[in-house]
Order: structure tokens, then sequence, then C-alpha cells
């Protein structure tokens, strides 16, 4: 089974497909097999970041079964052993698959033979998002230091950490009271901690396990475009707030300055870190690619 | 929402150790304030007002009971009566690991963060505007905005590397026990940039001070 790394954020234009295909051409330039997988569907365009036409396979011939593998839908990009996933020629329909759809690719992910697959998730919380962020055991919200993407950060996460618990209410044994909360025919909408407390007051011993579940998942943070006036210790911030408010673990994965080159490289369709291998930016998303591997910094490529 | 502090003692609120001393406490709120305060970027839209309002709360009462003596030693021994804590929660021998909780902002952050919030108060407001009027600095004057901010002489030698005793000449105007004026100036103008004071202002006021004075 590949190493899953899902990344999503909340809000658009903080960056998700630029770091997806940077972090993916990074770990990929380690020698590891790695999947791109662009889930951002309906709004897809992760093949023009890295320098690709719009391809004539992709998720959409794996819905529609005329593919019956989903490596089949692969496409080999510039860079060597980085394949990507494209859903751009999907339907104008497609962001709105079914749940069996889901179900399969989620199955289908899970089985690929991969090493890394990077899946750059849409930006928003509706549920496709929320369950593919929930693939893994682990996943990267990018953030940049405005109030507006910090918002759309929180508002993800809690949305994912109420997934999260809802699901394992779901998947496993709990009394009828604490199961009701989260039946589709229960009209209330309950938030996480309402859902704690129903299981701290029904279920009391299925306490430890519940909270070890809900610390089965970690949120990995990246801030993004990172400027100069900003606090330099946001992340840490954000970490240390969070781990004391939520049950899941957090870390912060490191600040990846704002480069105007950015632009420029995404203008030439070309990956940044391939255009501009010396720039702090891209020393910055090696150490992030890095600490997502779990090892020291990835060296420059060939 | 998500976990609060509940069932957490004051020192977990705060993040200190039991030993923690009074600059230490002084430190460890501004952090935590900081950090929960309306304005701070890293809880933005995080939590509701209701929420930010328990927290802040807690946060308050905790540091109001351990500023005080009297206060402080009554929680210990109520932590220790309620069986919360074992005796040796406070013996200095096992507080390495309280010690080393790890400190999430830098200090001159959130002193700067608190200032800025203190600077609105009526007693700092008048405190500054009386000395903003005139051409003369007094130390007395400073001193004065110094306390009526709530910060020690040894929060400013963490920050500025100020010694207590260069400061407390600086405060009692003991001119002749005051350093060369090149280093005086760069004193006085970091100490008037913590207290958030235009330095220009306290740096020539001072010396007109020293100049009338001696």
């Amino acid at each position: 089974m590949p190493e899953i790394i899902p990344i999503g954020g909340g809000k658009g234009g903080v960056g998700k497909s630029f770091v997806a295909a940077s972090l993916g051409a990074l770990i990929a330039r380690q020698g590891h097999k790695v999947a791109l997988i662009d889930l951002d569907l309906g709004a897809s365009n992760l093949h023009t970041v890295m320098g690709l036409k719009a391809p004539a396979v992709g998720l959409g011939d794996f819905f529609s079964k005329q593919v019956e593998n989903l490596a089949d839908v692969a496409v080999p990009t510039p860079v060597a052993n980085l394949f990507l996933f494209s859903s751009c020629q999907c339907s104008m329909e497609i962001a709105n698959i079914y749940y069996a759809q889901k179900v399969k690719l989620i199955r289908a992910i899970r089985n690929l033979s991969f090493d890394y697959v990077l899946i750059d998730l849409g930006a928003g919380t509706n549920f496709n998002t929320l369950d593919f962020f929930l693939t893994a055991n682990k996943g990267l919200v990018i953030c940049t230091p405005e109030p507006t993407s910090v918002e759309n950060s929180f508002r993800f996460i809690k949305a994912v950490y109420l997934r999260r618990i809802k699901q394992i209410i779901k998947q496993h044994r709990f009394v009828p009271e604490v199961k009701a909360a989260v039946a589709a025919a229960n009209k209330k909408v309950y938030t996480s901690s309402e859902l704690i407390e129903r299981v701290q007051k029904y279920d009391p011993e299925k306490i430890p396990a519940l909270k070890k579940r809900i610390g089965g998942f970690e949120f990995k943070i990246l801030l993004n475009q990172m400027r100069k006036h900003a606090d330099a210790a946001l992340g840490n911030k954000m970490e240390a707030i969070c781990k004391r408010h939520f049950y899941s673990p957090f870390e912060f994965i490191g600040n990846v300055n704002f480069d105007e080159r950015v632009h420029e490289a995404v203008y030439h369709k070309d990956l940044f870190v391939t255009r501009f291998p010396g720039a702090t930016t891209a020393g910055e998303l090696k150490s992030v690619a890095g600490r997502l591997i779990n090892h020291a910094d990835i060296e420059n490529g060939p | 929402m998500m976990k609060t502090f509940k069932g957490q003692s004051h020192y977990d609120i705060l993040k200190i150790s039991p030993s923690a001393d009074i600059s230490e406490l002084k430190r460890a709120y501004r952090d935590v304030l900081a950090l929960y305060d309306d304005d701070s970027l890293a809880t933005y839209a995080l939590f509701s007002d209701e929420e930010r309002t328990a927290l802040l709360q807690a946060i308050d009462a905790a540091y109001q009971t351990l500023l005080d003596d009297k206060k402080r030693a009554a929680y210990n021994q109520m932590l220790l009566d309620t069986g919360q804590v074992e005796a040796s929660f406070f013996s200095l021998k096992d507080q390495k690991h309280l010690a080393a909780i790890e400190r999430d902002t830098s200090w001159s952050d959130s002193l700067t963060a608190w200032v800025r919030k203190q600077s609105g108060q009526a007693e700092v407001k008048t405190l500054v505007d009386a000395l903003l009027a005139k051409d003369e600095v007094t130390g007395a004057e400073l001193k004065a905005i110094r306390q009526a901010l709530g910060i020690e002489k040894s929060e400013i030698y963490k920050i500025a590397k100020i010694s207590g005793t260069m400061l407390t000449n600086i405060e009692e105007d003991r001119f002749a026990d005051l350093p060369a004026e090149i280093f005086l100036k760069q004193f006085l103008s970091s100490y008037a940039q913590i207290l958030q004071i235009d330095p220009l202002h306290v740096i020539g006021g001072y010396l007109k001070h020293m100049a009338g004075g001696t």
C-alpha cells in the first residue's frame, strides 16, 4: 500500500496545486515512484502546473469504466518517477460524484503500486473533499498567513475532525444513544464536542478507544506564501493551539516563502523547483518534502 | 467546540512550572494571552466569542491566583488536599519536565502585544501624554509608565539586556552612575521601544533633564 498524502486547505488560491506538484517532483527525484492525483474535481488544472497539455486519459475513464485499473490512467510527467492522474477531461458534472464512485476510487488509490500518492484536493469542505482527505492516516493543510486563509483552514480542520468522529462512531460499536446522533435520519447537527460528550455520557468506557482513534489521524500544517512582515512563528502557534484543543496530533512542517517567480514558472508551464532550484522557496519545499516522508532534507536532484 | 481548559490546573493553563517566579509567570501570561486574544491570527475564527471569553476568563483567573502569594499558597494547598497533585509536584527535583515545556512564542512578541493593549488604558495614556507634552523626561516618569504597564525590571533585562542596576540608575536619575552617553542613548532607546513611546523624545528629553539637573 502506498503512503498517501492528501493536500487540502479550505481556501482557494493558497497554492495547493503548486505545493502538490512541487512536493511530488521533489519526492520523485529521490527515486520514489509518485502518483499525483488531481481531485480538485470540476476545477482541475494540475496538468498545467506540471507543464502538460490536458491529458487524453484520466479519472473520468476510470469512473465511466473505460479502463479497469486506476493505474491505466496515469500519464508520465517531465519528472521521472512522477505520474499524473488528471481529472480535467471529466464531465462537467464530475464535482458531484456518487458515493459508490468515491468508495471505489478510494479503494483503488489504496491499492496503487506506487511509493507515494499525493492527492490535490479542491477548496471548500464538501463531503467528497473531506472523505478524500481522510483516505490516509495523515493529511496536509495548506494555509497562508492571512485571516481569510487561517479562518478557512480552521473551518476545514474542524470539518475533517467532525467527519472523522462521525466515521468512527458509524464504523464501530457504540450504544444506540450515540449511534442515533450520527444516523442519517437524525435532524440535529451535532458538533464534535457534543458527540464526544454524548459518548462520555452514554458509553463512557468507549472514551479511551474513541480518543485513540481520533488521534490516529494527524494534521500537518504548511504555511505557504509567507512574506517578510508575516509572523514567522504563526505556524508554531497554530500547532500549539490545535494540539491543545483537538484530540488529534498536529505538526507544523514549515514556512514556504512567497516568490514572484512562481508566477513566471507557471506562465512558462514549467515547475518552479525545476526552473529555480536555488531559490529560497525551493529549499523550503525540499525541507518540507523531507519532513513529510520522514527523513533528512532532500538534496538537489538531477 | 473542542477541548477546553476543563480539568487543567492553573499551571497547566499557563504552561509554567509550580516554581515559576513572577517574571516567568508574567511572560507565560502574556504569551498565552497573545495566542487567545481576539486579534491573534493564530486563533482567528477558531473559537466562537463565547468560547474565547471562557478561555480568556480561565487564563485570567489562573494568572490572578498565581500572582498573589497568599492565593497561590492556598491554591497549591488545595491541589494537594484534593489529591490533584502529589507533594513532589512542588519539589524542585521533579520540576525539570515541567520547566522544559517549550515556549511557543517569542517573549518580545507577546510583550509587544501586551503593551499595545495596555496603552489604551486611561492611567497609561495620561502618563504617556504628560511625558510627551514636556521637553524634559525624568527617570521617575519612565518608571511610572513601566509600572502602570505591569512590566518587571527582569523582563526588560531579558529583552533589551538592560541590567536591573542600570535600569534603577536610569529610573532614579542617578546620573553619576550612568554609562557613557552613546550607551545611555542605546539603553534609553531600547527601553522606550519596549514601552512603545517615541525613542527620540525619550532620549532627547532625558539628556535635557540630565543637563539641567546636575
